[in-house]
Order: structure tokens, then sequence, then C-alpha cells
């Protein structure tokens, strides 16, 4: 016998086991499977436990795949408003307390924060994106 | 639709089979399992994750049923694969001599590979003791059709169809048993 006959047959037992157990049904099925071991209570709580598991396990990988695209998509954001030149960077920020001073929409110390430097600057505008007061390019929301 | 939806009602499609169905899939994972190292609820949530992730459209319940046969199957062979792999890496760590890419031992192909099928039918033969499985088997062995195994043993098809039956039922009772894997 050669070995791909060998692994054919191999998985053509394995392929007539799912046939012998889809042959029974009801009544039939349950002795079966208590007549090798398998109670079918049992059998129903693997299946509801396995197919919470897995759902909680999508959810849990969807949640961390928004995660890491939301990051990145920050990073890149915060990428494009940093490599702006200083007088833009400044112009925003004249156009965000501007607007802020109007519109109550940020409070006094946050508005009259110390800016010392350029670095000091990014962290505004920064902390500006990622409230949603201004968008990647700058440009004010709402 | 978006994603979220899809994979809701993906996963609604697993609630709606029926309760066979559902014992049936527990069942094989369980049978299957036995030899891997894994659990059956381990090849079971496995093919759920399969399944929530694919974009295989939902026909019903039959379908969706055949998926998970098939993943669990799957599932089981990617098992058996990566552990032939870890042997086969531990294997050759186990034995660092000078001139190791010489050693034959390394040139030659993963024997594992070509010793699973073989194994298998070999341990099922040995622990079957029931003359007229060993006599199918055997024949099937040798890729005989059933009408050429029936004209060959001089079984009718009820004949065939009995032993075919014994057959099925030893290798799941020695599947579940772990004698056979």
């Amino acid at each position: 016998m050669t070995d791909d006959r060998s692994l054919h047959l191999k998985q053509q037992l394995l392929d007539e086991i799912w046939e012998e157990i889809g042959s029974l049904e009801g009544k039939e099925l349950d002795e079966y499977l208590a007549g090798i071991g398998l109670g079918s209570d049992s059998l129903l709580e693997n299946y509801a436990e396995a197919l919470n598991a897995a759902c909680v396990a999508s959810k849990r990988a969807r949640f961390e795949k928004a995660r890491r695209e939301l990051r990145h998509k920050s990073d890149a954001d915060f990428g494009k408003i940093f490599s702006f030149d200083l007088a833009k960077k400044k112009a925003i920020m004249a156009a965000i307390r501007d607007h802020a001073a109007r519109t109550n929409e940020m409070t006094i110390a946050a508005r009259n924060q110390k800016i010392e430097d350029e670095g000091d600057l990014d962290r505004f505008l920064e902390a500006c994106v990622c409230l949603g007061l201004i968008d990647s390019e700058g440009n004010l929301k709402g | 639709m978006n994603k979220p939806f899809q994979e809701s009602d993906r996963a609604a499609a697993l609630v709606a089979l029926n309760e066979d169905q559902r014992k049936r899939l527990a069942a094989y994972a369980q049978i299957v399992s036995r030899g891997t190292g894994s659990e059956g609820d381990d090849l079971l949530q496995e093919a759920f994750a399969r399944w929530l992730g694919s974009d295989k459209p939902i026909e019903g319940p039959e379908q969706t049923c055949t998926f998970l046969r098939r993943a669990i199957g799957s599932i089981r062979f990617n098992i058996f694969r990566h552990a032939k792999v870890v042997r086969r890496y531990e294997g050759i760590r186990a034995f660092p001599e000078e001139g190791d890419d010489e050693d034959p031992l390394d040139q030659a192909a993963d024997p594992a590979a070509s010793t699973e099928g073989p194994l298998f039918v070999q341990q099922l033969y040995d622990l079957c003791d029931d003359q007229e499985v060993q006599l199918l088997l055997t024949a099937q062995a040798d890729n005989a059709t059933p009408a050429q195994i029936q004209a060959e043993l001089a079984w009718d098809e009820k004949k065939y169809k009995a032993v075919q039956k014994r057959k099925r039922r030893l290798v799941i009772q020695l599947m579940i048993e772990g004698k056979l894997t």
C-alpha cells in the first residue's frame, strides 16, 4: 500500500466517523453517544461553552483591532500636525483660543495654558485633536 | 452591511443549529481530538472562530454544519503537522554534532510525514479482532471500490454495509479510547 493511499484511507475513515454519527438522530443518537461515553447534555454544554468562548474572543479581537487602527490613525494625524512650521502651529493655536473664548468649549485654565516652547505647543495641539476640537489639518471642527 | 452585523449573523447561524447537529459536532470534535493533545472543546472553539471570521455565505444549518466539520478536521490536521515539525526540530537539536549538515538523517525527508497514514492503518488492523473488518480494511487499502470488494469477498450489499458499519464503530471506539491516533 502506498503512503498516499494510506493517508487517503485514514481520511476516508475520519469521514466515515462523521457519516456514522450523521446517520443517527434523536434518541438513537443519544443512545449511541452514551455507548461510547459521550453524554448528550454534556455535549450540548460543550457546544454552548465553545460558542460563547469563540464569540468573546472574536469581540475582543475586534476591539483590539479597532484600538490598533485608532492608535495608528492618531499617530498618523499627529505626525501631520507636528510637521507644520511654528508660525502655522501658532496660528492654529490662536484660532482655537479665539474659538474657545467665544464658545466656552474649553476651560479657562486650558485656554490660558502656558506655552513655553514648540514641545508645549505640540502637546496642546495633540490634546485638541484628541478632544475633537480640530482635525489633523488644524481646522476647527463645528 | 457592516462587519459587526455580519459577525452577529454568523453567530446566530451557529445558534440556529438543532440539538442533533450540535451534539454531532461536539462528539466529532471529542473523537478526533484524541491523540492531538488538545481538547475537543478547543477544536470546536477554533472551528467556530473560523466560521465567525469566514466570508462564506450563510446558506443554512446543513451547510454551516459541513463547514464546521471540515474546519475541525483541518484544525486536527494542523495540530498533527505542527507537532511533527516540533518533533523534527527537537530531534535535530538533540544531536548537535560537527558536520550536522552532512548527516544523512538531516537530508532525509520528514519520516513522520511518510508514516502517518501507514501507522494509522496498521494500528487499526492490529487492534481489530474482527476478521471481516480486517478483510475490508485490506481491500480498501488496496484501493478497491465497494463493487470490487463485494465481488472479491463474495459479499452481497447488505453484508458489505454491515461490515462497513462495524468498521466505522470500531474506529470511533478505538479513537475515543485513545488507542488509535
